[in-house]
């Protein structure tokens, strides 16, 4: 196993080298000079060429490609030529922000979607299986954004119980950022439940059909120990696999919610960079989002096979 | 002297989207302490769910009808979490496929200590020095070491003596085994039966053993019930069954079994395969339940289903028309066949 | 009867038991039946719309639901809901079934091949394909319409391209699924040529599993058309698109609050019909799916 995951460890590696090198160039895709934005204000040509040659913007694109990622090594992403910020320090303050959001979406996704699942396999036929089925297919089909805009409506415009937008960090008023907080991850969590959901009704499903149920009943053991013990072992590995494959999805989600509701994290910067063409900033950011992703599916893939005995201890008939 | 485990009329229907299926109809049987009964018939012919009754464990769309008793008690009377006590401790079961029936996730030592736990008043320690004890008893070598194992790290018929282990944990008074060597090859079936005659004789288990194989009847039953389609059709001891079958169902089996010691010289021995299928019965039937693949039936067949009666000492037959055949001679009677 | 009879006719039963089992859903007929309501208003838009979705009528600005001749008003430029929301339909269903044939049409011969032949190829193909799928699908799709420019075909070509890698990695596992089979197997043993394996082995069973899930992608795709457009980086007005009504109903959220309910119902209505559409030619498609 140590084998398989010094392997997993390379191609993780590998695929984050090719990413940044995809960023890169990517960024120089973009229409606009940066150094031309950079001196916006100045016409001058010679100007214009001092910065280029400041910056290091006239070697070739594989140099500067190295440089960046020298720096970036080093924990130095660049300067944003707009905000004239360093783009690691507004990293360091929005990374936060965004693992609260996605934390508490993932909490409510999980928090709803498993027990729902559950019952639905157990009860399958009746009419919670029905409901739960529906219930979930409908958080599939909602867009995100739209779903913000409801919620908005209803709690903001309509209720006044929740402000509709704004930030307020967590040890700064607990209660100010949940306010702020619990509408967003909600919107967020509705798909990734909606998903969790599907996923752990399958799985108990498909276990709870399986021959060594038969034995555990014949054992004499409570319903309740063939689910929650029996049955429920096996699901959740599958479960939680598909978990971290919908972390990329819940990247994109991530995107659009902070932009409804106006919350400083990755996702808002994104969209910002790209608006504003802060193409550091663009870097910068897609690369951190880019090793998140890398770094969780590399997580999934070892939790799978830490929790598969078979695939653990390997060997045998 | 008092049978251990009655099972008195049972039926047993399944209402399926193809409409009402009854797959046992009115099975008696008795099982005496220490007795090995064999449950025979081909896949379909309702032995397993004969089975699955005893335990309670018929799906939702299965309705039974009729008295199982163990040692008295009426079981089909008791509430769930009484009949969840009196299985894996006072009748319990073993299946057919070893590689599936038991959990990948966790080691087999768990899974023994899990059925240990639940009806004994163990510690932990305790339980898994029991449990290492049971592989021994299985034959299961270095069980120690074996203990902390999963399933998929032993063979076939490692697997099987697991389940056996598990099954016998608590000194069950009637285990069922549900075609046990049926998914392994002949050396392990050999030793498997071996360790269920073990048990027999140690400790006076008493065994209901469900097969459609005659080669393990013949190694270790006492007594036979054959089922055809739900229904009781021969039942004898096992020496009475080989020698005179009576029902042409059981002696049409026993033509079906390669038999070398039976090959005549210049005559070549053709298996006798019974022509039809095992029918899907949706309600009492009209008829004898064999009369549509019986080469003996006659007008009187067809009109009812002929009851269990007494065609020998000890040996019942439900017939018209039961015939001796002495399977001992080499010579063989090719009248009952066309 | 000839072996291309006995196909043919087995292959005309198969698909007379697959309707058969499709109708006894009653989500799939839901399902189907939503569809194709969409598609009808999607088509038929241009002739049924009552107003041209970008006429502006400063005289009626915001106008509420049931006013005279706006069943569902107006928006912040006078232009009738209604009509608007018909236009967008077509767009919307435009962009979701463009951006899957076109990653279809990419994915496919491309994952055929590598699933098929494996070797260098393939791993180079798969290393690419993960170095694809480390970007979240819209954070792709983003940076791809920023590149590109913002327009409704260029965001038609950043979803297509945010979705083939998925295609592809279902089409590669298939294949190679596909290929250890043992009738597969007796038939490069025989000799038979590359293409008649992939043609008439691989494919039609490739086909099901590309069927459910181009079924399951067209209304991600609109969602995420919705989205681009939202963001302003799809459709430019004054083009009608569901997601740029919302972006205004946004705005206008405070005055004219149902503004953000109507493209949003129709997003939905049409997502879940071709999600229950999906699910029901899985079950029947797919024999090892759970239902």
């Amino acid at each position: 196993m140590k084998w398989f995951i010094m392997r997993k460890v390379g191609t993780s590696l590998l695929t984050l080298l090719i990413a940044t090198m995809v960023v890169f160039i990517g960024v120089q895709a973009l229409p606009g000079d940066t150094a031309e934005v950079m001196t916006a204000e100045v016409t001058d040509p010679a100007v214009i060429q001092a910065i280029r040659a400041k910056y290091g913007l006239d070697q070739p694109v594989p140099v500067q490609y190295v440089k960046w990622m020298e720096n970036a090594i080093q924990g130095d992403l660049g300067q944003s030529a707009q905000t004239k910020l360093s783009v690691s320090s507004v990293l360091a303050d929005r990374i936060p922000v965004t693992l609260e959001l996605a934390g508490l979406a993932l909490l409510i996704a999980v928090l709803i979607g498993i027990p729902l699942g559950i019952m639905a396999a157990v009860r399958q036929g009746t009419w919670w299986d029905y409901a739960s089925t529906t219930g979930s297919l409908l958080g599939l089909s909602v867009p995100h954004f739209w779903l913000g805009l409801l919620f908005i409506l209803a709690f903001s415009v309509g209720l006044g119980w929740l402000p509709a937008s704004g930030y307020v960090p967590f040890f700064e008023s607990p209660l100010q950022n949940l306010a702020r907080m619990i509408m967003p991850a909600v919107v967020l969590g509705t798909g990734l439940a909606a998903v969790v959901m599907r996923q752990m009704r399958s799985s108990m499903l498909e276990s709870l059909s399986a021959d060594y149920i038969r034995t555990a009943r014949a054992k004499g053991l409570s319903e309740r120990a063939v689910i929650g013990i029996h049955a429920l072992r096996n699901s959740l590995t599958t479960v939680l696999t598909v978990v971290g494959l919908q972390l990329g999805a819940l990247i994109s989600g991530v995107v659009i919610t902070e932009q409804i509701f106006v919350i400083p994290g990755l996702g808002k910067m994104t969209l910002d960079a790209v608006f504003s063409r802060d193409y550091i900033g663009l870097q910068g950011v897609v690369l951190v989002t880019a090793a998140a992703y890398i770094l969780v599916n590399f997580l999934v893939d070892v939790a799978y096979v830490l929790l598969n005995p078979r695939l653990r201890l390997g060997g045998g008939a | 002297m008092n049978p251990r485990l009655t099972v008195k009329d049972l039926s047993v229907e399944f209402d399926t989207d193809e409409g009402i299926v009854l797959a046992v109809d009115r099975m008696s049987f008795d099982v005496e302490a220490g007795e090995v009964l064999a449950l025979v018939g081909e896949s379909g012919c309702g032995k397993s769910v004969t089975a699955m009754s005893v335990l309670g464990l018929l799906p939702p769309i299965a309705s039974a009808k009729g008295s199982i008793t163990l040692d008295g008690t009426e079981l089909r009377s008791l509430s769930k979490r009484k009949m969840q006590k009196i299985r894996g401790s006072d009748i319990s079961m073993i299946f057919q496929e070893p590689m599936t029936s038991l959990n990948p996730s966790f080691t087999i030592g768990f899974q023994i200590i899990e059925v240990l736990r639940r009806h004994k008043d163990l510690s932990r320690h305790d339980a898994k020095k029991q449990a290492i004890e049971l592989l021994d008893l299985v034959q299961i070598p270095v069980p120690a070491k074996r203990v902390d194992e999963y399933p998929h790290q032993l063979s076939g018929g490692m697997r099987q003596r697991v389940m056996i282990a598990m099954a016998v944990a608590c000194n069950p008074r009637v285990l069922i085994a549900d075609e046990p060597t049926t998914a392994l090859d002949v050396t392990t079936q050999a030793q498997i039966l071996e360790i269920l005659r073990d048990l027999r004789e140690r400790v006076g288990t008493s065994i209901v053993l469900i097969t459609h194989d005659l080669g393990v009847v013949a190694d270790i039953a006492d007594r036979v019930e054959v089922m055809y389609a739900g229904h009781k059709v021969e039942s004898a001891p096992v020496d009475q069954l080989f020698a005179h079958p009576q029902h042409p169902y059981t002696i049409g089996l026993m033509g079906a079994v390669p038999r070398p010691d039976l090959f005549v010289e210049g005559a070549s021995r053709r298996l006798q395969e019974i022509p039809g299928r095992v029918p899907v019965l949706h309600g009492k039937p009209q008829e004898c339940v064999f009369a549509p693949r019986c080469a003996r039936a006659t007008a009187e067949c067809w009109t009812s289903m002929p009851p269990l009666e007494q065609v020998r000492p000890l040996h019942y037959a439900a017939c018209y028309h039961p015939g001796a055949q002495n399977m001992q001679s080499n010579t063989l009677d090719d009248e009952v066949f066309t | 009867m000839t072996s291309a009879n006995v196909a043919l006719n087995v292959r005309a039963h198969r698909r007379r038991r697959v309707r058969r089992r499709f109708l006894r859903r009653p989500t799939a007929v839901v399902g189907l039946t939503g569809v194709l309501f969409v598609v009808a208003i999607g088509l038929l838009a241009p002739l049924i719309s009552p107003y041209d979705p970008a006429a502006n009528d400063y005289s009626n600005l915001l106008a509420s639901a049931f006013s005279p001749g706006h069943l569902f008003g107006t928006d912040e430029l006078g232009r009738d809901i209604l009509s608007r929301l018909m236009a967008g339909t077509s767009t919307s269903l435009l962009a979701g079934l463009l951006a899957t044939l076109f990653a279809l049409a990419v994915a496919v011969p491309i994952g055929l091949i590598s699933g098929y032949y494996r070797g260098l190829l393939d791993t180079t193909i798969m290393r690419a394909t993960d170095v694809m799928l480390a970007f979240p699908f819209l954070v792709l799709a983003v940076g791809l319409a920023a590149i590109i420019g913002p327009s409704l075909g260029n965001a038609i070509l950043a979803l297509s391209l945010a979705t083939i890698p998925g295609f592809l990695r279902i089409t590669r596992g298939e294949v190679l699924g596909l290929r250890g089979q043992e009738y597969v197997q007796a038939a490069i043993v025989n000799g038979a040529l590359d293409r008649v394996i992939l043609f008439r082995h691989i494919l039609p069973n490739l086909v099901s599993v590309l069927v459910v899930q181009a079924s399951v992608t067209i209304p991600a795709l609109i969602i995420g058309e919705a989205t681009l457009s939202f963001l302003g980086l799809g459709v430019q007005p004054p083009a009608a698109s569901w997601g740029t009504m919302l972006s205004s109903a946004q705005n206008y959220i405070w005055q004219a609050p149902t503004l953000a309910l109507y493209p949003g119902i129709a997003i939905a209505i049409t997502t879940l019909s071709f999600n229950l559409l999906g699910d029901g030619l899985r079950d029947v498609l797919d024999p090892r799916s759970k239902k």
